[in-house]
């Protein structure tokens, strides 16, 4: 179907929109999130019963204005930010031609991008649009635009002064390796930005990433391009079946990966992952995962039923260490991530996801 | 602007049990079939005439029926707060051209802006009091519920 133009829709109005919606969503983390936390804990103390469970949380906040107001916010700041009239999904098809010549991948050098049109994608995957991102991350061909659009803002607690979660994650891994890996594979990479940090940190490794999503890893191969990158290739596989070769690389990553999958292809991932590394290898997978109290159970559960996440909840049940250690991983690591300067001060009160590193390493 | 296919269900506050997936149980998957597609196709070969053409694509896009979220006892309250927000969204996109407008204009020496930032007069005020109480009226008569046609007796 072919929409007729928006008038109003140019490139100065989504930006003032996409600002205005930016400080809604900061004064929501730093002024609306706080105080609910605050009135949370005076409800909790109130109670003869401390609070266990997400739905013990729940049951003492569900009827509370702030509470409501604050959820109602959270799933439609991001709907906004996707949908609607200066939406990044409209304001990206207005520029549909140019976007999608753009992606042309007839003059990338060979071997960068291997696309596979008849990869069948899993109804998991399909059946949902993650992030409220219309279409998914995967149907449209500019899909890849709109998640990098978007991307820029998932963590408004970040600011330009510190270092990326991305570029941090690169220097977590290094700290946990011996030397230096020749071989990386980043699982889920999506447009790029992950892999990225790993390219241009290790020249001298051959870096692979692997994502369900045309568009996104189209994207992917782009930006490498245009970096000049040559130690990056981007195929279009699923994380839990690579049909890459067996004890090849030295190092597997992801990030925001494992919240995107049902428990049973978690534990598949996991078994890939251990199939395609060298023994001694080194696992690392940066998702949301530490949740130490109801509340922030109770908070996090209904982001994920908020903004389209049906697998967040079900991933931080799970019993990481347990499964990564039957599986015969060992040295397992699940520890809290700081994915940005000061969010483990005692000051720090403002929302943030619950960044968590997953480590392990194949046995020798 | 009755959308069944958007408002068949609600979840209240957006926080069931537990947030199933719509495809089925957690322990059954499968690619996506001809069925899926067919779906997709039917749904976008569907003109709908009741919704703007943005969310119409929303629509095709979401390829199924999926509960309407609400995090207030009325659901008109969580509409109603969509309603809000889209204005202050196009509030604040007027803010930004203005903006932009007064640095041009006064750059290129069509209006002083230090002008523009100065306290009005009283006798502005008064001035254009009339058109202030009418922009009042407007907006606050909707607080009496006066009905403005005759119309049915109960």
């Amino acid at each position: 179907m072919t929409a007729a133009r928006d008038p109003g829709l140019n490139g100065r109005a989504f930006t003032a929109a996409q600002s205005f919606l930016l400080g809604s969503k900061l004064y929501w983390t730093h002024s609306l999130y706080p105080s609910l936390r605050k009135q949370y804990e005076e409800r909790a103390a109130k109670t003869p019963d401390k609070p266990r469970t997400a739905g013990d949380a729940t049951a003492l906040m569900e009827n509370s204005a702030d509470y409501r107001l604050y959820a109602w916010l959270e799933r439609h700041l991001q709907r906004f930010k996707y949908s609607g009239r200066y939406g990044l999904q409209p304001y990206h098809a207005e520029q549909r031609v140019d976007l999608e010549r753009s992606l042309d991948p007839s003059g990338l050098p060979d071997g960068l991008l291997e696309l596979n049109p008849d990869l069948d994608l899993p109804s998991y995957y399909t059946a949902v649009d993650i992030h409220q991102h219309p279409g998914g991350v995967w149907s449209d061909p500019i899909a890849g635009f709109v998640y990098e659009r978007g991307a820029r803002s998932t963590t408004p607690t970040m600011g330009a002064r510190h270092a990326d979660l991305h570029d941090r994650l690169v220097d977590a891994v290094a700290d946990r390796m011996d030397r230096d890996p020749q071989s990386i594979l980043d699982m889920a990479c999506g447009f790029g930005k992950s892999t990225g940090p790993f390219y241009e940190r290790y020249r001298d490794a051959l870096v692979t990433g692997v994502d369900l999503s045309e568009p996104c890893l189209k994207l992917a191969a782009r930006t490498a391009a245009d970096r000049q990158a040559t130690n990056v290739r981007y195929l279009q596989r699923n994380a839990y079946e690579t049909g890459l070769e067996g004890e090849s690389f030295d190092l597997v990553t992801s990030t925001m990966l494992l919240h995107e999958m049902p428990p049973p292809k978690i534990g598949q991932t996991f078994d890939e992952a251990a199939r395609v590394l060298k023994p001694g290898g080194l696992m690392a997978h940066l998702d949301f995962y530490h949740l130490p109290d109801a509340f922030s159970r109770f908070i996090h559960y209904g982001h994920a039923r908020r903004n389209n996440e049906p697998f967040m909840e079900s991933l931080a049940e799970l019993d990481i260490t347990a499964l990564l250690e039957s599986k015969g991983f060992t040295n397992v690591k699940v520890e809290p991530y700081a994915e940005a300067d000061g969010v483990f001060d005692e000051a720090y009160t403002a929302w943030r996801f619950p960044w968590t590193l997953i480590t392990a390493e194949k046995a020798v | 602007m009755s959308n069944p296919r958007i408002r068949e269900t609600s979840v209240k506050h957006g926080l069931p049990a537990r947030f199933e997936p719509p495809f089925g149980p957690m322990d059954s998957y499968k690619t996506v079939t001809q069925n899926d597609r067919e779906r997709r196709d039917a749904l976008q070969a569907e003109k709908r005439r009741d919704v703007s053409d943005e969310t119409q694509r929303g629509i095709e896009a979401a390829g199924s029926p999926r509960p309407e979220q609400t995090f207030f006892d009325d659901p008109a309250t969580d509409r109603l707060m969509g309603v809000v927000w889209a204005l202050a969204s196009e509030v604040y996109v007027l803010r930004d051209r203005l903006t932009v407008l007064e640095s041009a204009l006064s750059q290129s020496g069509h209006i002083d802006l230090a002008a523009l930032q100065t306290e009005a007069s009283p006798e502005e005020l008064q001035a254009q009091a009339a058109d202030r109480d009418a922009f009042v009226g407007h907006l606050m008569d909707n607080l009496a519920g006066i009905q403005m046609s005759k119309g049915a007796l109960r």
